[in-house]
């Protein structure tokens, strides 16, 4: 049974999309067979982050109503070998989304991947239900501020009480704290959260601080994920948080701001 | 239909219940009653405010000479104070003589002997046999179940115990924990906790090893405590904290 890993926050435009590409490009680029489903009915955007949005012909609902095969609505990914995309419909009515459906099409999943891991839009309506209930793990992602955290928090809750595993009493979902857009002069400064501030209140391990990059609007801009940026923070940051996730323990790295040089510190730093 | 009106019962005007009330106590140990103006005046000073409205009862049981106390008097100092004197307890004939000219209620003396948690076996060596214990049978009360949570409680979430409450993981900001009995929280208390809520007047408390809450209850009383002042409740923020309900009004203690 492949393992199924949703990347999931309630709050909007955090940047679950943008992780979903790059988590799901780091576990095929370190060997495993993944495929990355796009949740967000009527708003489809990983096809785009993936760079694979012309390719698109059969999605989600046209294979949960049969009106196509799984093997002709998966997308191979033309950057990494071992990863396919399963793209949303960008018409379709949400109630589509049936669990019987998406159970079916989970089985027949596992039998070609090691890991499914479902790009969750915002919220807590009947799609991000959808995209958490059949969850193994889930990537709680997070901004480093209050009313994201506090999103977060009501998400936690929800994967304890309406997952499939919290319905038949199995282990629970495994939760991964990602903090992503994290600036770390702007949390000096007190405008934001510090990591210890979000894992004090949400109390769940962290996996990774992605920070905030100009890079990750290029990189979607051009439809490559920006984990394959080798040099570019939030690729080397999404590299880590892959690397964790399989189990290697590495320091934390982006929680500081950078150290001004100095011609910076002689004529500030706002040029 | 002059019938019809004879036969028609006319609806009760009231019902009489009995109520249980705690009450604040004035226990005397001097029949001089220029030594109560004197300790209440001090008190009024710290806290003037406290005690508008609030029904007293003066116990003069512990009095060897209660002669010597007036009733009209203290009761005319209490009201200057903002209390309502309602009756008093204890005294000798004569001043349950003197409460009635006063208009306030009598009540007996209390029974001398303390009520106590630890209760001491009336025959040391001879203790209750264990084994003829059947829990089927057992004489004692039946508690009201304890809940126990591990988990943390999260936003949206509420737990409900109709008897004590134990949470050993954190309680968030929006969630909302339920209780007949007390609350004990093992970590912080950032949400709700409302205990005591099936009764006015319990002895239930809240206990957080973290005080951060956004609103505790007890028996219906509430306090919202997010707005930071200069009161023990700002004081205690983030420390290890009981709520408990004293006198009609919550109060915080370091724990
Ligand atoms: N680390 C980052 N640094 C800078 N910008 C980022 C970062 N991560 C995401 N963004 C930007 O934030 C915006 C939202 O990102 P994304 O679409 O991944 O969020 P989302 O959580 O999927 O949103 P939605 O809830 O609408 O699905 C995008 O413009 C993206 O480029
Ligand atoms: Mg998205």
């Amino acid at each position: 049974m492949a393992r199924i890993v949703v990347v999931t926050s309630g709050k909007g435009g955090v940047g679950k999309t943008t992780t979903s590409a790059s988590f799901a490009t780091g576990l095929a680029m370190q060997g495993h067979r993944t495929v990355v489903i796009d949740f967000d009915v009527g708003l489809r955007n990983l096809d785009l982050i993936m760079g694979c949005e012309r390719r698109v012909v059969y999605d989600l609902i046209n294979v949960i109503n049969g009106e196509a095969a799984l093997h002709q609505a998966l997308i191979k990914d033309k950057h990494t070998d071992n990863l396919c995309v399963l793209p949303a419909s960008q018409t379709r009515d949400k109630n589509a989304l049936t669990r019987e459906g998406i159970e079916k099409v989970f089985a027949e999943l596992s039998e070609d991947f090691e890991y499914i891991v479902c790009d969750s839009p915002a919220g807590i309506e009947h799609g991000a239900l959808m995209a958490l209930y059949f969850a193994d793990e889930a990537i709680i992602t997070t901004n480093p501020e209050v009313s994201s955290v506090r999103d977060s928090d009501r998400i936690l809750g929800i994967l304890q009480s309406k997952s499939r595993r919290a319905e038949l009493n199995l282990e629970p979902v495994k939760e991964h704290l990602l903090l992503t857009r994290y600036n770390p002069s702007r949390v000096d400064n007190g405008d934001m959260l510090t990591v210890e501030d979000v894992t004090d209140i949400l109390a769940i391990p962290l996996l990774a601080v992605i920070p905030e990059s100009p890079s990750v609007l290029k990189a979607s801009n051009h439809g490559v994920p920006v984990i394959h940026q080798d040099d570019s923070d939030a690729g080397q940051a999404y590299r880590d948080m892959v690397a964790r996730f399989l189990g290697a323990e590495l320091p934390h790295r982006f929680t500081e701001p950078p150290r001004k040089g100095f011609l910076q510190k002689m004529f500030g730093s706002r040029a | 239909m002059t019938q019809t009106q004879s036969n028609r019962q006319p609806a009760a005007a009231f019902q009489l219940k009995g109520s249980i009330y705690t009450l604040t106590t004035l226990e005397l140990h001097s029949p001089s009653v220029d030594d109560l103006a004197e300790q209440l005046a001090s008190m009024a000073d710290k806290a003037p405010s406290f005690f508008q409205q609030t029904p007293v009862i003066i116990a003069l049981d512990q009095l060897r000479n209660d002669r010597a106390f007036n009733v009209s008097r203290a009761k005319h100092l209490l009201h200057e104070a903002g209390m309502v004197l309602v009756a008093i307890r204890g005294g000798s004939q004569h001043q349950k003589k003197e409460a009635g000219i006063a208009n306030i209620a009598w009540l007996p003396a209390q029974k001398a002997e303390k009520q106590s948690n630890v209760v001491m076996l009336a025959d040391p060596d001879k203790n209750v046999d264990i084994e003829s214990i059947d829990p089927q049978e057992s004489s004692f009360p039946k508690p009201v179940a304890t809940k126990i949570i591990t988990t943390p409680v999260r936003s949206g979430q509420q737990v409900f115990s109709e008897g004590d409450l134990i949470v050993m993981a954190p309680v968030s900001a929006g969630a909302e924990l339920l209780a007949g009995g007390s609350i004990h929280i093992y970590g912080p208390l950032r949400g709700r906790a409302l205990a005591g809520i099936n009764s006015t007047d319990s002895d239930a408390r809240i206990y957080a090893t973290r005080f951060e809450a956004e609103l505790v209850s007890i028996c219906g009383q509430y306090k919202l405590t997010c707005q930071p002042d200069h009161s023990p409740w700002s004081e205690l923020w983030g420390q290890s904290a009981c709520v408990m309900r004293e006198t009609g009004h919550l109060r915080i203690r370091a724990l």
